[in-house]
């Protein structure tokens, strides 16, 4: 296959036990090994006793490095009534511990030139960010360690928290008519499962929570068992294990009681929903129920959203934007840990209608399912995968986020490189058949932006 | 997301081939198997003539569409063959193409990209299509609050000075452009004198080189002449207050602002330190402890500058819930007071300094970063390693110096305050909370 990204696959995977060289402070170590990642460089794996995972890459392209905490809790771990804690509490990691004040921990990382610092809760996972000169890794480590375990939750710091983020919730949801439809389009193709609310939540949701809940959220999911811990750049593996183990080491292991999760039905009918937005040109959002990322059609689901968005050569580019009908035409969302929905997402042009715009895709994709795409259209849609994989990963702190992802939503990161492995062998017949399993009306559900 | 990730202004060892008309700087980097690649070219959207806001986009965006030889859809599909990217971006004083492309495939994308910029087609057909997608992306904006804020902000602000020209012009002018004024202006703007080039990743910078030369040659200096500098912008006497008056608005966007310096200014690196103590976006800046950790008002408060090769301007951005707009104005324009009156304290200045300092190797720390701060120094005119710069400048500074430039620039009786709300409910408390009469408040409507 040609000009696909070539995964430097070493002999079978180069799994090795502890070496003469690993500190002997390691007792707490109960798995290493080294593994392949993208563009030949490799990742130090580890597994600690209490169930810390710990994956190393070295960069030694500037002298700091990027350090990353994931935690396998997003918004699919609330409870309903409770939307919105997980992001919440994402907001309280910053706050007081048992030995720092409100406010030390930005305080510390800033005057060591940290950057970067910030945190993200999406439906999956929750994560911690920042990048640091070289010289702060013992640093990170005993703040990180600290709040994993040592957080204080205050009742004054969290009202005020609460209305932080009911003030971002305003911003992304509220008052923004795309982030509104993201919502509503997730609301009404899911009836179970707990993607069908937002990570931001409800606001009468986030009004009815207190420190308590948030407190409770912490101890149920935040332990060494729940994460992992991400570092790229100027480090020595040995080191970061050995400083990983001095302040990680010791922590308990917490029993994990994951919310039961309510397997989705089968969608039967297509559903449809037309929102009155403060817009002027209106917009369509239509999702399609896709499988989980570990799935093995995503390679080829992966491939048929390139054939279909990626470049202005592409399908769904050619039919709507070419002909004048829109504006823009994106395709996302093919990542979570549960079956998820493959999202186009439209803006129409001046006084186009959405449903126009709603008949050329189901025309599109009706054709993607009937006819084989040719060798060129193959090899195109390949590369500009490979082109979006590679600009995905370009420095420190995206390689970390592209490994904590893997190894937060599958087994391990390895398993999404496999996924990605496999995208170069995908053929014109596997994405055909991708398309017509899960691009069907029945599986449809399309919300319409329309002018207030 | 805890917060929006601060933005740094990012610069290192560059191959720079400044003997030739374009001058070429281009940094090895093999980490990843791409190319990327930026065309800069001294024409922004500073430089649309009177009445034709908008041209310099559309250009950029007409230069994509067909060639001499390829079609628009000839064009598309042989860039996404190889795997490649090719984007023209629009900024106040210069625009850029960024292209990105595999490695393997660069003589490839470089015949593709020599095409666009030496033989484009201005086909009408295709000026037909893109004016009716350009009004549509204007029309859209309006639904998206926080860029139509600063939009609309920058028109306010600066009046009919050339910075306040939207990137994508006005939808009546934009209508009316013709293929007169395309390729006079493509004449203007994309020829030798007026580009450069940066780029970096896994390639030879002599093949670039080699390139540059032809392009060189493609488009020679002509007898149109280059754009005529920008002049300073005027300053708006006193303060002045305006809502953009959009309905239902359960959340303003705000913007406190005055005029600002250049990037050369020598006030420039005490105002930098002082600006960061103010609002530079750490949680530890008074505007983020005032308005957000201590009251919740809103996700982020920040201050920060907007540059040019004139002085631009200066900012406190925030965007709290209606119900707390008014108070939060109040509390902005009273801690600039306080800012101008009584400096930062001691406690701040070495925090801030130290803090600076440590993470000025984040200014250059990726081939990237040293890549885009070469391009804003070739831009904007700024002396080269001009952002290496930062770390020496910062631990020279004092904190007198910081407290006498704070005090000199800050002028908080020529501020302009400009929010994004429903003026009904907005505009009676607004004024209250600023102690002003409310016809003295400007609404503007958003359409």
């Amino acid at each position: 296959m040609k000009n696909i990204v070539r995964m430097t696959v070493f002999a079978a995977c180069l799994a090795i036990s502890a070496c003469s060289s690993t500190p002997k402070s390691k007792t707490s170590l109960i798995k290493e090994e080294v593994l392949p990642f993208l563009g030949g460089s490799l990742v130090h794996r580890y597994e600690f006793k209490n169930g810390l995972r710990l994956l190393v890459l070295q960069d030694k392209s500037s002298p700091t490095f990027a350090y990353q905490t994931w935690f396998r809790v997003g918004s699919r771990d609330e409870d309903v009534k409770y939307t919105g804690l997980a992001h919440l509490f994402e907001h309280l990691m910053f706050k007081a511990t048992k030995t720092l004040k409100d406010g030390e921990f930005d305080r510390i990382l800033e005057a060591s030139g940290g950057e970067s610092m910030n945190a993200s809760t999406s439906r999956d996972y929750t994560d911690y960010v920042q990048e640091l000169p070289k010289e702060h890794l013992d640093l990170i480590a005993k703040l990180e360690a600290d709040r994993m375990v040592n957080l204080v939750v205050d009742d004054q710091q969290f009202k005020t928290e609460r209305e932080v983020v009911q003030n971002e919730r305003r911003y992304r949801n509220e008052n923004s008519p795309d982030g509104l439809m993201y919502q509503e389009i997730y609301q009404q193709a899911y009836k179970v499962h707990s993607y069908r609310w937002p990570v931001i939540g409800y606001e009468e949701d986030l009004n009815r929570m207190t420190a308590q809940d948030a407190f409770a959220f912490y101890k149920k999911h935040y332990a060494p068992n729940s994460a992992t811990i991400v570092v790229v750049g100027d480090v020595e593996p040995n080191d970061v294990v050995r400083i990983v183990t001095k302040y990680y080491g010791d922590l308990p292991s917490v029993e994990l009681k994951p919310n039961s999760r309510t397997p989705e039905p089968e969608q039967k009918a297509a559903i449809t929903k037309s929102m009155k937005l403060n817009i002027q040109v209106e917009k369509l959002m239509i999702g399609f129920k896709a499988p989980a990322f570990s799935h093995p059609d995503i390679p080829a689901l992966m491939l048929v959203r390139s054939a279909l968005s990626n470049g202005k050569s592409s399908r769904l580019y050619k039919a709507l934007v070419e002909t004048g009908v829109a504006s823009s035409v994106a395709a996302y969302d093919i990542d979570d840990q549960d079956p998820s929905l493959f999202i186009i997402h439209v803006n129409l042009q001046k006084g186009k209608k959405a449903s126009e715009a709603s008949r050329i895709i189901m025309n599109t994709i009706q054709k993607f399912q009937n006819e084989l795409m040719d060798a060129k259209e193959l090899e195109r849609s390949k590369n500009q995968l490979s082109y979006e994989i590679y600009e995905a990963i370009n420095d420190g702190m995206e390689r970390a986020s592209f490994l904590g992802h893997m190894e937060t939503i599958l087994p391990n990161f390895s398993a999404g490189m496999k996924i990605y492995e496999q995208v170069p062998s995908v053929t014109a017949e596997q994405a055909r058949d991708a398309a017509r399993k899960y691009l069907q009306s029945k599986n449809m559900t399309s919300i319409i932006g329309e002018k207030k | 997301m805890r917060s929006f990730i601060q933005l740094l202004i990012p610069v290192f060892a560059l191959v720079s081939f400044s003997a030739q008309a374009i001058d070429v700087k281009f940094e090895k980097d093999p980490a990843v198997p791409l190319v990327y690649l930026n065309i800069v070219f001294k024409a922004g959207a500073s430089h649309d003539p009177d009445g034709k806001r908008g041209l310099t986009n559309f250009m950029g965006e007409m230069l994509l569409r067909g060639t001499s030889t390829m079609k628009k859809s000839e064009f598309d599909l042989a860039l996404d063959q190889i795997g490649a990217s090719l984007e023209f971006e629009t900024r106040s004083e210069f625009s850029v193409f960024r292209g990105v492309t595999l490695a393997k495939e660069l003589p490839r994308f470089l015949a593709l990209v020599e095409s666009v910029i030496a033989n484009p087609s201005f086909n009408e057909s295709e000026m037909k299509k893109l004016k009716s997608q350009i009004v549509s992306q204007i029309l859209e904006e309006r639904g998206r609050d926080q860029s139509l804020a600063r939009m609309r902000f920058e028109e306010y602000f600066f009046g009919n000075h050339p910075y306040g020209n939207p990137i994508l012009g006005k939808v009546t002018e934009v209508e009316k452009l013709t293929k007169a004024d395309l390729l006079a202006h493509y004449k203007k703007a994309i020829q030798a004198p007026s580009m450069f080039i940066v780029g970096t990743g896994d390639a030879d910078s002599a093949v670039i080189e080699a390139w540059a030369k032809k392009i060189e040659t493609a488009r020679p200096q002509n007898d149109a002449g280059i754009f005529e500098k920008i002049p300073a912008p005027l300053i708006h006497a006193g303060r002045r207050i305006a809502i953009l008056d959009k309905p239902d608005r359960t959340q303003t966007q705000v913007l406190v602002s005055q005029p600002g310096m250049t990037m050369t200014d020598p006030r420039y690196f005490p105002f930098y330190l002082g600006n960061q103590a103010f609002g530079g976006g750490s949680f530890s800046a008074r505007l983020m402890v005032e308005i957000r950790v201590k009251r919740g008002w809103s996700y982020g408060a920040y201050a920060y500058q907007r540059f040019g090769i004139e002085p631009r301007n200066w900012q406190a951005y925030t965007f709290p819930a209606a119900k707390d707009t008014p108070e939060a104005v109040a509390r902005i324009i009273d801690m600039i007071g306080d800012w101008k009156r009584n400096g930062i304290t001691e406690e701040e200045f070495k925090f801030n300094q130290e803090s600076m300092v440590n993470s000025s190797g984040f200014l250059l720390n990726t081939s990237k970063k040293r890549v885009e701060n070469t391009l804003l120094e070739q831009a904007l005119n700024l002396p080269q390693g001009f952002f290496k710069s930062y770390r020496t400048n910062l631990e020279q500074l004092t904190r007198a110096q910081v407290n006498d430039t704070v005090r000199e620039f800050i002028n908080p009786d020529q501020l302009t305050v400009f929010v994004l709300g429903t003026a009904k409910e907005l505009r009676p408390k607004l004024a209250q909370a600023l102690g002003v009469d409310e016809k003295t408040i400007e609404v503007i409507p958003f359409q």
